[in-house]
């Protein structure tokens, strides 16, 4: 009496998994659209980004500053203030995701502008968390020649103090 | 009763391929030094993937990425992967990988993943061939999954032994991906070839740990239900329940193996156990294909146990859900071929598996109802999958309308150029979406046609059945007198 064959028994796919090969060939067409559409999307955003880095170095002089960290606890970085001769420019606060992100390699493009040739300071100052209220203020001087510049800002704590240490390195001409 | 076990254990093996994302632990991008790839790597961290790919490509086109190119060039051919763009990606793991000035580590992930690409594509032959490319600088996750594009291939080319032998004894180190494909060697030797190492193999994913991974123990779940069906087909059902009662209760699989561990203990005769298990498989209020099963199954259990009146009163309930069932699926397929489907799927949350719970209490109109039946269908998932994609991609395209106003504010200029490239990608993007809804609708349709001719022939079963034990019931009476 069991014997009546069900093509109907689709077989059960668990729904936490995914594809199974007869259901990619089903859907070649659209997978073939999909992929043609996520690279006209990725083609409109790398142009749209080109125009607008263009439209930054229009400016002859300009200074990007980069944020990474080196194994920092997260601990340490609460709350991060630039100055840049003096002049507040930018305030951020981290959450703990972003700062084990910037442990991971990445890096916060954090700020970005023009700026006169000549000597430039620029100070970070970096707020620990809520359990560890240390603040520390520190302060590189750069000889900004023309051009677009880039300032690497890492911040680590090789030596395990209460307050990180920060390493700038300026690379001069390099576009953002 | 052997037959329908030889058809659900063709159920139990179906080819699984793992959701596609970025493997971080391919390689690490913590040492990463130049400013382009760190912030693209914020980017995608920021959960925008795509700007982060088009800064690397805006860069790598300028030769800006020096010195970390290769390194960028794999994080595109990653994320490229990720999103099914294979061509492309392809070639950047290509670039890299026969680029004889980056680290060798680099190069081999990078023919591995482009073997892997090769593999997944049915690509068997030039699958190996790029994995004669790799050197020496695999970790031993990597290692696991080169042994098992190298199965599989020696499995194509008609080696099954040298295939069973290829597999990594050890579980240990293997990646996920590994897992799958480990499911699937398996699945193949024990399902088509009817290779008693297949069951060795998925033995060992039965034994993963997958308490702290959904995924992996829907892999184990899977992995169970095929060993247990397999040892149903040859009438070993003690051995079959101990594989499908370690199933989870809680998801749509344990609809089957309640199935099974119902005919594991008919197949003992033991005809009031099997009962136990369909009764509460036919009792669940989400519609399934092993229910319908269920449903002639009890009636025929009752009858066995000679418990005719039983058997009679459940024969006619089958009969009344097979009825009203196909009924009720004309209905489902008129609001289908309305809105029905699309506010159905639209109104569901953007999380890629919340709006599957998420729509399962909702079974209150026609279409609703039947949901799950759809959601049996690995071509259903699939094209519903896709067409979620193109939903998200239609609101990032939406996105970068904001940013191309932006952009003209700042440059104090109109771009006539960004704004007729967004939207010739914007139409394109509906249209797929629209071409997309209606493939989706009519697989919805052609799925229910498919079961009310199913329901149709179970009623003939189910009034034969009947019939059956309307004459054993008299025969027995008779005896009696």
């Amino acid at each position: 009496m069991f014997a009546v064959v069900t093509k109907q028994l689709v077989f059960v796919l668990s729904l936490a998994l995914w594809l199974t090969t007869a259901a990619q060939a089903e859907s070649s067409d659209t997978r073939l659209d999909l992929s043609e559409l996520t690279k006209a999307t990725l083609a409109l955003k790398r142009d749209l980004l080109s125009a607008e880095e263009r439209l930054f170095q229009q400016n002859p002089n300009t200074l990007t500053i980069f944020i990474n960290t080196d194994n920092l606890p997260a601990r340490l970085l609460n709350e991060l203030e630039i100055s840049v001769d003096n002049r507040a420019v930018v305030q951020h606060m981290f959450t703990a995701q972003e700062a084990q992100t910037l442990n991971s390699g990445a890096m916060k493009k954090i700020y970005a502008a023009p700026i006169t040739t000549g000597t430039h300071t620029v100070t970070i100052v970096i707020n620990g968390s809520t359990t560890n209220r240390e603040r520390s203020a520190t302060t590189f001087t750069m000889a900004k020649g023309a051009g677009h510049d880039t300032l690497k800002v890492t911040i680590a704590n090789p030596l395990q103090k209460r307050t990180p240490d920060l390493f700038f390195e300026q690379q001069a001409g390099v576009a953002p | 009763m052997k037959s329908r076990h030889s058809l659900l254990i063709g159920t139990a093996f179906g080819a699984l391929l793992p959701l596609l994302t970025v493997n971080a632990a391919e390689v690490d991008y913590s040492n990463t030094t130049t400013t382009t790839l760190g912030h693209a790597l914020h980017l995608a961290a920021d959960g925008d993937d795509l700007a982060a790919v088009a800064t690397l490509l805006m860069a790598d086109k300028k030769g800006s990425a020096e010195p970390e190119s290769d390194a960028s060039r794999f994080y595109i051919a990653e994320t490229l992967r990720s999103r099914g763009v294979m061509d492309e990606a392809s070639r950047y793991y290509l670039a890299v990988a026969n680029d004889a000035g980056a680290k060798q580590h680099l190069r081999d992930v990078a023919w591995l993943t482009y073997a892997k690409i090769r593999h997944e594509q049915g690509d068997h032959a030039g699958a190996l061939v790029a994995l004669q490319n790799i050197k020496k600088g695999l970790s031993d996750t990597q290692k696991g999954d080169f042994a098992m594009i190298k199965a599989h291939a020696l499995l194509a080319a008609g080696k099954p032994q040298e295939a069973v032998d290829a597999v990594p004894g050890n579980l240990k180190h293997g990646s996920q991906w590994a897992l799958y494909q480990r499911y699937n060697l398996g699945g193949l030797l024990l399902g088509e070839q009817n290779n008693k190492f297949g069951a060795a193999i998925l033995h060992t994913l039965s034994e993963i740990d997958s308490r702290k991974n959904p995924e992996l123990a829907a892999l184990k779940d899977q992995a169970n239900l095929a060993l247990g069906y397999s040892l149903l087909k040859i009438s070993k059902a003690s051995k079959a329940r101990s594989y499908l009662q370690q199933v989870r209760i809680n998801n749509l699989l344990s609809n089957m193996a309640l199935l099974g561990m119902g005919w594991s203990y008919a197949i003992e005769q033991n005809h009031e156990k099997a009962l136990v298990y369909w009764l509460e498989l036919e009792g669940r209020p989400l519609k399934s294909t092993y229910q319908y099963e269920a449903s002639l199954a009890i009636p025929y259990a009752f009858g066995q146990a000679r418990a005719f009146n039983q058997s009679i009163n459940y024969y006619k309930t089958a009969l009344n859900r097979f009825e009203g069932d196909a009924a009720a699926m004309n209905a489902a397929k008129n609001a289908l071929g309305s809105t029905g489907l699309a506010a159905l799927i639209n109104g569901n949350s953007s999380d890629e598996f919340a709006w599957i719970n998420g729509w399962q209490p909702a079974a209150s109109t026609p279409e609703t109802v039947f949901l799950p039946l759809f959601m049996d269908s690995p071509n259903f998932q699939q094209a519903l999958k896709s067409y979620r994609t193109l939903l998200a991609l239609n609101n990032y395209v939406a996105s970068i309308k904001g940013e191309i106003v932006a952009y003209e504010t700042r440059s104090n200029s109109t771009a006539p150029e960004l704004h007729q490239q967004h939207q010739q990608l914007t139409d394109n993007v509906d249209r797929a979406i629209q071409a997309q809804l209606a493939t989706l609708q009519q697989l919805a349709i052609d799925i229910l046609t498919s079961y009310q001719n199913q329901l149709g022939q179970y009623l003939q079963q189910a009034r034969f059945g009947m019939a059956q034990i309307i004459e054993q019931a008299t025969q027995n009476r008779g005896g009696k007198q």
